[in-house]
């Protein structure tokens, strides 16, 4: 083997890619070679400084194991639960009724029961809001915290919700925008924007309205309503009934 | 039919599987995400994904290569929403055409270490430097230099060619060089002539895919 033959493959040499016959062929031209051999050389012993310095990070934390454990039981219990399902509707013989249908639905994908039940969460516990329209631009204030372009949704009768103010919130740990509406009274609603998808969601409780397809449900005597447009996953939360409710999803005006 | 113990089994056959690289993963993690936070997120979500898609991993492969294809695969998803940074790789690509490389004769670093500007670095430098990589350099110097992955299995987990990752490995390699040089210049730690004596005699040639060198020679034996 000739320098111009090995010198292209000298940092495959040097990261032990060849095989056995190829090192050996390598090897006798660099007992001959101090060029190539220097080559080798550096490359090897900069492969050592940086796992000197890089090779081993941080351990991870408690808090991740711990977060990682709770998944694991979460999905173990949401898979027994499916089971538990299918074998009971399997037992009992019936075909099960419109409202447990929606549940039995919701435990063969489980997204869109965390997901309704994660907003009701949010809704219920009315989290303080980071940023109000008073205070300055809502759109531009979720600038660099979000990875998506976020433009608070407006509903389009002048007497309809209005902003009252937003906060950064997560969702299935990514990112999302919320949202909470006021109209001037008692009545309060959150709206919860993030990327993604209602495709795996449930197909029980689907309804049109103005072009969207709406899944509707009912969590701890909430009305949820989830639509999705241009990627963009809307979930909106209120005490509202559930004619109200889609009347207003209607009226939103997704920017 | 309904068998709770089935799914206690597989969590533990997981755990017990993929436990072991939480560490390594984590380690990778926060070298691509940069910060903390993020890099738990990501590692959660790749526990989970790989969870969930358990019973598609083969029982006798390479277990912390398929982890890191699916930490790779949710990091890299995630990362191409982000347009911006997009932009930042493109014009970092463009830069490195022009780069010179940075070897040292390691015999003299061998011979006189204190000499060789890259100890007088800190880790922290090091891990700023490999943070500031292009993301698609970033990657394959990660999967090869700190974590040990082979060509083979960093093709696999990138999904492509392995020419494509010696001459990734090579451009990221010659790249985080020029910057670690550019640290020890910056921080006066060394010399302008320490480091123009540190500069390789001559760049070494961009590296030839090993498997076209092999069907070469296998052609003309």
């Amino acid at each position: 083997m000739e320098c111009l033959d090995l010198e292209r493959l000298l940092p495959a040499y040097a990261d032990g890619e060849f095989a056995a016959s190829e090192s050996t062929e390598a090897e006798l031209h660099l007992a001959h070679c101090a060029r190539c051999r220097e080559q080798v050389e550096s490359q090897i012993a900069f492969r050592v400084f940086l796992q000197t310095h890089a090779g081993t990070g941080p351990a991870a934390s408690d808090t991740l194991r711990a977060r990682i454990g709770r998944d694991l039981a979460r999905e173990r219990a949401t898979e027994n639960l499916r089971r538990f399902a299918a074998f009971s509707a399997m037992a009992a013989g019936l075909v099960v009724v419109a409202s447990a249908g929606y549940m039995v639905a919701g435990w063969s994908s489980s997204p869109p029961l965390n997901l309704i039940a994660d907003a009701v969460d949010r809704h219920s516990r009315a989290l303080p809001v980071e940023v109000t329209p008073a205070a300055g631009d809502v759109d531009s204030w979720f600038q660099g915290k979000v990875d998506f372009n976020v433009r608070a949704p407006r509903f389009r009768s002048p007497s309809g919700p209005q902003l009252v103010g937003a906060r950064l919130a997560n969702v299935r740990e990514q990112q999302a925008a919320y949202f909470v509406y006021g109209d001037g009274g008692q009545k309060r609603m959150t709206l919860l924007v993030f990327p993604g998808s209602t495709d795996r969601l449930a197909d029980g409780q689907r309804r049109q309205v103005a072009g969207h397809d709406v899944i509707m449900a009912n969590e701890r005597g909430y009305n949820v309503a989830l639509w999705e447009k241009k990627g963009i996953v809307y979930s909106l939360v209120s005490d509202l009934n559930e004619n109200d409710v889609l009347q207003l999803v209607s009226q939103v005006e997704e920017r | 039919m309904f068998d709770f113990r089935h799914t206690n089994a597989t969590r533990r056959e997981f755990e017990e599987l993929t436990l072991p690289h939480l560490d390594p993963l984590f380690s990778a993690a926060l070298r691509l995400t940069k910060n903390e936070r993020d890099a738990e997120d990501l590692v959660q979500d790749t526990f989970l994904r790989a969870y969930r898609f358990f019973d598609k991993f083969e029982r006798g492969t390479n277990i912390k290569a398929w982890l890191f294809k699916i930490l790779t695969n949710t990091f890299i998803n995630r990362y191409r929403r982000k347009v911006k940074e997009r932009t930042v790789v493109e014009g970092a690509e463009k830069e490195t055409v022009h780069e010179r490389f940075i070897s040292r004769r390691a015999t003299d670093y061998a011979a006189n270490p204190e000499q060789y500007f890259f100890d007088r670095l800190l880790s922290d430098d090091v891990l700023r430097s490999i943070d500031e990589l292009p993301v698609d350099f970033r990657v394959v110097v990660i999967l090869a230099d700190l974590q040990d992955f082979s060509y083979n299995e960093i093709a696999e987990i990138v999904g492509c060619p392995v020419g494509t990752v010696m001459s990734r490995l090579y451009r990221g390699r010659k790249l985080l060089q020029k910057k670690l040089k550019d640290f020890a210049r910056g921080s006066g730690m060394v010399s302008d002539e320490a480091i123009d004596a540190a500069l390789a005699p001559k760049e070494p040639k961009k590296p030839t895919d090993l498997s076209d060198f092999r069907r070469k020679r296998a052609a003309s034996t």
